[in-house]
């Protein structure tokens, strides 16, 4: 549905966006995950024709779209900040994009009417923007946006000046709805939470460039740069060489990890580090010599606690098998009533999987 | 709940002493003209301090006075829709441009302002006269063979105010329009709006407010002006603050110039009231 | 370069102005008063410019040095002066004023000036009968005159045909008179009293003013620049102006020249005694200096103005500082106190009839 082929964006002397390739299927949610200043939002205003492209071609339904005005692209966009016509009614405001097309004047009240039954504003058709509260204006925005039927629906932040609960609310119905009437959406988002929860796919981006696409359980269960780990969710981020195999991973102060396969040795790809989730981390109990399996067996002592209420971080400060002190690893303890946890101080065995011991590189901005 | 009410304790301590100066530097003058307007005129000694309202007649009985009256309107109204129709396209540039010199632009737009009124009208007095810069030119082009008298009248007046008074009009214009969050222009294109639609649709509709504040402060100005349709108009462009000056100043008729005062003062806010009132209620408060 | 000339450099434009002009009045008024802490000042109210300049040279400074006085002044445009005048009724700040014409009138009427002492101010009883008053007296004369264009007109026959030749089909909208508020009224009472009208009767100054303009395309000019500048375009050839001003052009090679005709205006300006000074024989002192020899022709010498003492011989390298006693019969001679009483309504027939 929408191809974003090598753009580019360059303001003054900064790349904004660096050749960013993506293509979004027909009905899919996508998210540009990132920090500010990644290119996200520029990208999304060159899907939506608020910039033109330095460079690439961009293509809509197949469509060349470098060089077609805003006006006829088919979309709808939604704001961070609303952007409601404050000189119009509510129901005006629905019904902008309508009279535009010059739709009839009964089929437009029909289907204005529904536009608001859908994001549950009935009723309030006749009231002024600045009567509403923020959530209720960012409904309004988005039935503005789906009342004209658009190929795409492009959304800037759309939920980040609203509070939590509002914020999990309306992600759950911007999502059912997007799902029901079957429309392409590009989301624009630096909540890794939101993103998790209403996309198909993730592209993470970073720096102008995107590190990795991907949907939300292989971007959190295999990131592919240093990044993409670090940014979402929390891990454990060792630093180290593979070895000629790319099997076996060696820090700096003598720990040896097997890992999962897949990333080839290659030194042009930047400095290498091994993700690990803390909570693939396995506390065992006292008298295993050997991790199950083919995992990574690892001796430590714990040198902090913090308690978190479902889990409990532990920090494990790594021992080598000649007793050497080495790198700290975080683990998560899964809490369970009544029973103690480990204690600073303490010497504890951990197991971690080979396929959760992921090599990670940083890509060379 | 006690909180709020010292807190606008404080705010009042803190606004009086401004308050009061205002109250005294516009009210006093303006109460003191109201006195002197229903007291009887008497050549050798101003007044006899015997009440009447005489003043008010000899004006509102004189089909000449009121006739001037109607002729500062509508020059003020001429120089007010000249401004806007000008005004508009330089504070929409101002407030659109992405140039690193918009603030310098800006600038530009008071500069005129430093430079005293009289220098400006003399420097239209070298465009307009009789061997002026304009008639030099149309001599030479051979569109007319005597100069032709530009000064002195109505349309130099209106010319002249228009161009001193600009300011007041683009800056309260480029405050509305840079108050318009680019996002609800943007909504609007998205939403199928050519850039011509958005401009009708969404940009005029939300400069309203700047274009009604711009234009009373232009309208009042341009119709208590005195000095530059006196340079540029000569005598026989007779504005209503002329009257008052010459009841004033040279045949010290307080009481008739304080009446022409007060009545100024009345038809001016009755004009400005009439104008709030035809222009929605929504579109000022935006 | 008399003030009232400068009727417009001043003005009020709208209220933004007026409360700078107010701003300006107020500073000024400490300037004043910080003057009077080394001791009282003299102050003196004239306009400013050029003419107050060199009254502040000629006059001010030798006679401030005589007495050993601080001064100070006053520079306003005449038209702001009585109101000032009005204002600081019974506690006046200016000692003394320069006046002449209609607002002479006017101050009179209004008693703001006292009346002159010859006992103090001797020099007064040697000035021509018809330049002074109880109240004041010229201490130079500017004579208002008829101006013309050479090529135009002759001046024989300016001289035998006097204003009338503004209604000359063949100047038609090429002349000017002046505004009522500049030197108007004056003038229109001279034309009156020649035409053989009076203060209270001044139908045949208004019927030459109106045909002028209504009939001939006639302009009216509002100061003395403006009068400058269209006599210099050319746009003029022929208004009511100064002769001083007209010799200034003439310098320029203009082809002008004046003419003393019927109902000619000896213009007169001098300083008066304003009413309830703390000094009023130190401002009877100053009109006196200002009435004598040398102040007087050190004047006429700078501007082309005549003199006002009977006795006074006026040396023969200053032409244009001499006026006959043929030309003096054709003057007009104005009670400017009369003029005042009918200010108020020859003003708004001057509205309707001549500008309206």
């Amino acid at each position: 549905m929408i191809e974003l082929d090598a753009i580019g964006k360059r303001f003054g002397t900064v790349d904004a966006v660096k050749s960013v390739s993506l293509t979004v299927g027909e009905g899919e949610f996508v998210s540009l995950l990132g920090p500010s200043g990644c290119g996200k939002t520029t990208t999304l205003r060159i899907i939506a024709g608020f910039e033109s492209p330095t460079s690439g071609r961009l293509r809509i339904g197949g469509r060349e779209m470098n060089d077609v005005p805003v006006e006829r692209r088919g979309l709808s966009m939604v704001f961070q900040n609303y952007a409601l016509f404050p000189h119009l009614s509510v129901f005006e405001n629905v019904a902008f994009g309508l009279r535009l097309k010059r739709v009839a004047k009964p089929e437009i009240e029909e289907r204005v009417r529904k536009a608001l039954d859908q994001v549950g504003l009935a009723g309030l058709g006749e009231r002024s923007p600045r009567q509403l509260s923020g959530g209720q204006q960012q409904r309004v925005s988005l039935a503005r946006g789906l009342v004209v039927n658009p190929a795409v629906l492009l959304m800037d932040e759309p939920l980040s000046n609203l509070d939590l609960k509002l914020r999990e609310q309306l992600r759950d119905e911007i999502r059912t709805l997007q799902r029901s009437l079957g429309m392409t959406a590009v989301y624009v988002t630096h909540d890794q939470g939101e993103a998790m929860a209403m996309s198909d796919r993730i592209a993470v981006m970073h720096g102008g460039g995107i590190e990795q696409v991907g949907t939300p359980r292989d971007i959190y269960e295999r990131p592919s740069t240093t990044f993409v780990a670090s940014f979402i969710g929390h891990c454990n981020l060792l630093p180290g060489t593979l070895d000629a195999s790319g099997r076996l991973f060696r820090t700096p102060n003598g720990v040896h990890l097997r890992v999962a396969s897949g990333l080839p040795p290659s030194s042009e790809r930047g400095e290498i580090r091994l993700a690990i989730r803390p909570e693939t981390v396995r506390f065992l109990a006292d008298g295993y010599e050997r991790a199950p399996g083919d995992d990574n067996l690892i001796s430590g002592r714990v040198r902090d606690i913090v308690y978190l209420g479902d889990v409990a971080q532990v920090s494990v400060v790594i021992m080598t098998e000649g007793g050497r002190v080495a790198e700290t690893l975080n683990a998560a303890w899964r809490i369970v009533r009544g029973e103690a946890t480990p204690t600073p101080g303490d010497v504890v065995r951990l197991s971690v999987a080979t396929a959760d011991c992921i090599p990670v590189f940083d890509r060379g901005a | 709940m006690s909180d709020n009410a010292s807190a606008s304790r404080r705010t009042l301590w803190l606004t009086a002493p401004s308050l009061l100066v205002i109250g005294v530097a516009l009210i006093a003058p303006l109460l003191l003209m109201l006195v002197f307007s229903v007291w009887r005129f008497v050549p050798s000694k101003i007044t006899d301090y015997t009440l009447t309202l005489g003043n008010y007649w000899r004006f509102l009985g004189d089909g000449f006075y009121l006739k001037v009256i109607a002729q500062t309107v509508e020059l003020g109204l001429a120089v007010t829709a000249l401004s806007l129709i000008l005004g508009y396209p330089v504070a929409y540039f101002l407030a659109r441009t992405k140039s690193r010199w918009q603030p310098v632009l800006v600038y530009l737009v008071f500069v005129p302002m430093m430079i005293s009124l009289v220098v400006r009208a003399y420097g239209w007095m070298v465009l307009l006269g009789y061997n002026g810069v304009v008639n030099s030119v149309l001599l030479w082009l051979g569109v007319i063979t005597l100069p032709l008298r530009l000064l002195n009248s109505v349309h130099a007046v209106v010319l002249g105010l228009v161009e001193v008074l600009l300011p007041f009009m683009v800056v309260p214009l480029l405050a509305a329009l840079k108050d318009i969050p680019p996002s609800v222009e943007e909504a609007a294109r998205a939403l199928g709006a050519t850039p011509r639609q958005v401009f009708l649709k969404v940009t005029l509709p939300l400069s309203i407010p700047g274009m009604i504040s711009g234009s009373l402060m232009v309208f009042s100005l341009a119709i208590t002006s005195y000095a530059l349709p006196a340079l540029l108009g000569g005598a026989q462009v007779k504005m209503i603050s002329a009257i008052a000056y010459d009841a004033m100043l040279v045949s010290y008729n307080w009481p008739f110039g304080s009446a022409v005062g007060i009545i100024m003062v009345v038809v001016s806010t009755a004009l400005i009231y009439g104008y709030l009132r035809s222009v929605p209620q929504k579109a000022q408060g935006l | 370069m008399n003030g009232s000339h400068d009727r417009n450099s001043g003005l009020v434009a709208n209220r933004r102005q007026f409360l700078a002009a107010a701003g300006a009045g107020l500073a000024l008024s400490f300037a004043i008063k910080g003057a009077r802490a080394d001791g009282p000042a003299f102050t003196i109210m004239t306009v400013g410019g050029t003419w107050g300049d060199a009254i502040r040279k000629i006059i001010c400074e030798p006679f401030a040095a005589k007495h050993g006085l601080t001064l100070a002044f006053d520079n306003r445009p005449n038209a702001q002066q009585l109101a000032v005048l009005q204002a600081s009724r019974g506690k006046p700040t200016i000692d003394t004023i320069e006046l002449g014409g209609p607002r002479l009138g006017q101050a009179t009427a209004l008693g703001l000036i006292d009346k002159i002492d010859p006992a103090l101010a001797p020099n007064i009883k040697r000035v021509f009968p018809a330049l002074k008053d109880e109240f004041w007296a010229a201490r130079s004369i500017a004579p208002w005159v008829m101006t013309f264009d050479k090529r135009v007109f002759s001046k024989e026959e300016v001289e035998k045909r006097g204003w009338s030749i503004l209604l000359d089909p063949k100047v038609k909208g090429r002349v000017a008179i002046p505004n009522f508020g500049w030197m108007g009224e004056m003038w229109l009472n001279s034309v009156n009293q020649a035409a053989g009208g009076s203060y209270d009767r001044l139908d045949p100054g208004f019927e030459l003013a109106s045909k002028v303009i209504k009939e001939n395309g006639g302009v009216v000019m509002i100061s003395n620049d403006q009068g400058l500048k269209l006599f210099t375009t050319g746009e003029i050839v022929a208004a009511p102006f100064w002769s001083g001003r007209t010799i200034e052009l003439q310098r320029k090679n203009l082809p002008l020249d004046f003419a003393f005709v019927k109902g000619w205006s000896p213009y007169g300006f001098g300083f008066s005694v304003v009413s309830g000074v703390a000094r009023p024989d130190l401002s009877q002192q100053f009109v006196d200096f200002s009435l004598s020899d040398e102040p007087q022709l050190t004047f006429a010498r700078q501007f082309a103005y005549v003199p006002t003492l009977q006795d006074l011989k006026v040396p023969d390298d200053m032409p244009d500082s001499k006026v006959s006693a043929a030309a003096f019969d054709l003057a007009a001679n104005l009670d400017y106190s009369q003029v005042a009483r009918f200010s108020d309504s020859s003003l708004e027939r001057w509205n309707k009839q001549v500008v309206g």
